[in-house]
């Protein structure tokens, strides 16, 4: 059983192709809380960690529906009901000066959805990271590629998943404490 | 080869030697045969028997313009971008713009029933001021003028574009890829001036008085949609007589299917801006082309667009699951050339109003007691069906008939550029980035 001080272990490589191997075999071990750090994007690697389709998609479809709803709810109430207004022989509320607010309001709150949603499922904003403690992990950045399999994994050993990960080609393997 | 210090592309057989480079000798000749074949019959008969045989005509042929015109933005579009992920579709969207000579030829029963499509304007009433004043642009002669420049301009960029990457199968020369990129630029610009004249030329002019200056975007926008979906089938129908497997993948299916939706709802865009705008100024002279598309059953086909061309492919192609899916992309692909056809019968036919309406008087006295309220209190489900009922009254087989028919050549002539060449370009510099491609 991990104990709740440790964060996880992070691995160093030294190349995208040496870290998308790494994350093939790691996950192939069966470790299923896995993620990779790397300076640039790095094709296929979320097929090698084994990462589902993200749920983005429903919270943004959810928040374009609310602005629709909302939009035509606010139109129909403010032309139809709270203070009716006939211009130009239109009826008050007739649908296709609603489409183009709809259409704004929709793209709003999608965007928000999209922006804010993915700022949800990544726990952010955060002012730290226990991973940030890692002695090389500031390469990050520029020229190394980091493999975290966190404390919570069920197959997670402090002795043996270090030994498994520098059998795998991992460099600077160390312990991170929470 | 001699050994000299130019660059070159390595080729299809060096990135994948699984892939069949090209259509075995013979093969596909029965398909391309019975497709021209089809096309002619129906075409044939239709103009033997057609109520209304030039404006059916001009349905097909516009319809199918529209697609061979999407093909050609295609293939410039991705040589401005310099885009990668589409190197293994191109060739098919180059052969596709390749029938754009043979629409040439397919005009000629246009310019044989000019007198028919087009008397409005060109022998006008002499009383028109109207159209004494459009009298500049539309007129015969320089109508004809036109018609020439819009085929050179389109005949001579695909000319170019499907020449140079046909070139590039041999000699594999970066240099090739550079100076189409850099001719894409003056020739989408000449593109959609073109487009943008002939939609106004061959369909917007049915109704001389009327205007709207995002026609030819709306034009565009369903033809660029039809290409997609055409372009979807073709590959689809080669996967299954075993070509392109392994060049054309899930992830390229993915991505036409995106330029499906997306273009599917740019036409909606486009169409509503062009709807709402009248209907907001509410201006006789521009509410008229409406009006005659809100009776005679075209009400019926206008809810039909919204319905069949937005509301309901909007919800079936947005998940990525059916976009990615073989069956579903070809369903949503087949039902939006249905649509398409659909379309074009509501830009062009409402004009043909005039032509044939002695066989159809009935119907017109019918409609007129109907219009007067007895149908108001009905539910909306059934003010459709009686508005779909004139519209079949009046429609003619030969409004499908010359769609699909034109569609046949089209295909068929498509297979007869197939056959000629490479089924990608083996040899273009970013054919690898294309192989491997992969969505995010």
């Amino acid at each position: 059983m991990a104990s709740t001080d440790k964060w996880g272990i992070v691995a160093e490589f030294e190349s995208a192709s040496a870290i998308y191997q790494a994350a093939e075999k790691t996950t192939a071990q069966g470790y299923t809380r896995v993620d990779a750090h790397t300076p640039f994007p790095v094709h296929g690697l979320d097929k090698a960690l084994r990462q589902g389709q993200s749920h983005l998609g429903w919270i943004v479809i959810c928040c374009g529906m609310t602005g629709i709803l909302l939009a035509q709810l606010m139109m129909w109430w403010m032309n139809d009901v709270d203070y009716t207004m006939w211009v130009a022989g239109k009826e008050p509320y007739a649908w296709p000066t609603t489409i183009p607010v709809t259409f704004e309001l929709m793209v709003l709150l999608s965007g928000f959805g999209a922006v804010f949603g993915m700022f949800g499922l990544n726990k952010l904003p955060r002012l730290n990271h226990p991973i940030f403690t890692h002695k090389t992990f500031w390469r990050v950045t520029d020229d190394r590629f980091f493999l975290s399999i966190e404390a919570t994994d069920p197959k997670f050993d402090s002795q043996q998943t270090v030994r498994f990960l520098e059998s795998i080609g991992g460099k600077n393997v160390a312990v991170v404490e929470d | 080869m001699t050994a000299t210090a130019h660059l070159s592309a390595p080729s299809l057989q060096q990135l994948a030697p699984h892939v069949t480079p090209k259509v075995r000798d013979g093969d596909l000749a029965t398909a391309q045969m019975g497709l021209l074949a089809v096309g002619v019959v129906l075409i044939g008969a239709a103009w033997a028997t057609g109520t209304h045989f030039y404006f059916s005509y001009l349905v097909g042929y516009m319809g199918m313009l529209a697609i061979c015109l999407g093909a050609l933005f295609f293939t410039m579009l991705q040589h401005i971008t310099r885009a990668g992920w589409s190197v293994v579709v191109r060739r098919l969207a180059e052969n596709i713009a390749g029938v754009l000579p043979f629409m040439l030829v397919l005009f000629i029963p246009l310019l044989v029933g000019f007198g028919e499509l087009y008397h409005h304007w060109a022998e006008p009433n002499a009383a028109d001021g109207v159209l004494e004043g459009k009298n500049v642009w539309l007129n015969t002669t320089f109508f004809f003028v036109r018609v020439a420049i819009y085929f050179a301009i389109w005949i001579g960029l695909v000319w170019f574009f499907r020449g140079n990457s046909i070139k590039q199968d041999e000699t594999g020369d970066p240099a090739l890829s550079l100076k189409m990129a850099r001719v894409a630029a003056p020739g989408l610009l000449l593109f959609a001036l073109s487009l943008t004249f002939a939609s106004f030329d061959w369909i917007m002019s049915l109704d001389p008085h009327w205007f709207s200056t995002i026609f030819g975007l709306t034009y565009f926008a369903g033809g660029f949609m039809g290409f997609a979906a055409f372009v979807i089938l073709l590959a689809r129908w080669l996967g299954a007589k075993g070509y392109l497997q392994g060049a054309i993948t899930t992830e390229h299916f993915h991505d036409l299917g995106k330029f499906l939706f997306a273009f599917m709802v740019f036409w909606t865009y486009t169409n509503f801006s062009q709807y709402m705008l009248i209907w907001y100024a509410n201006l006789p002279e521009e509410t008229g082309w409406f009006l005659r598309r809100a009776e005679n059953g075209w009400g019926s086909i206008g809810t039909i667009l919204v319905i069949g061309h937005f509301l309901f492919p909007f919800a079936f192609l947005l998940s990525r699951n059916v976009k990615r899916h073989p069956v579903g992309l070809s369903i949503g692909a087949i039902f939006l050339l249905v649509m398409h056809c659909f379309d074009m019968q509501f830009l062009i036919l409402p004009e043909a109003g005039g032509t044939h309406a002695g066989g159809h008087g009935g119907a017109h006295a019918e409609h007129a007691t109907s219009a007067t309220g007895a149908h108001a209190a009905d539910g909306a489900v059934a003010r459709f069906t009686h508005s779909f009922g004139d519209y079949l009254h009046q429609i003619d087989w030969a409004d499908f008939g010359c769609f699909v028919g034109m569609m046949a050549i089209v295909a068929g002539l498509t297979l007869f550029n197939i056959r000629r060449t490479n089924l990608v370009p083996v040899r273009d510099p970013r054919l690898a980035e294309s192989l491997h491609f992969t969505n995010v």
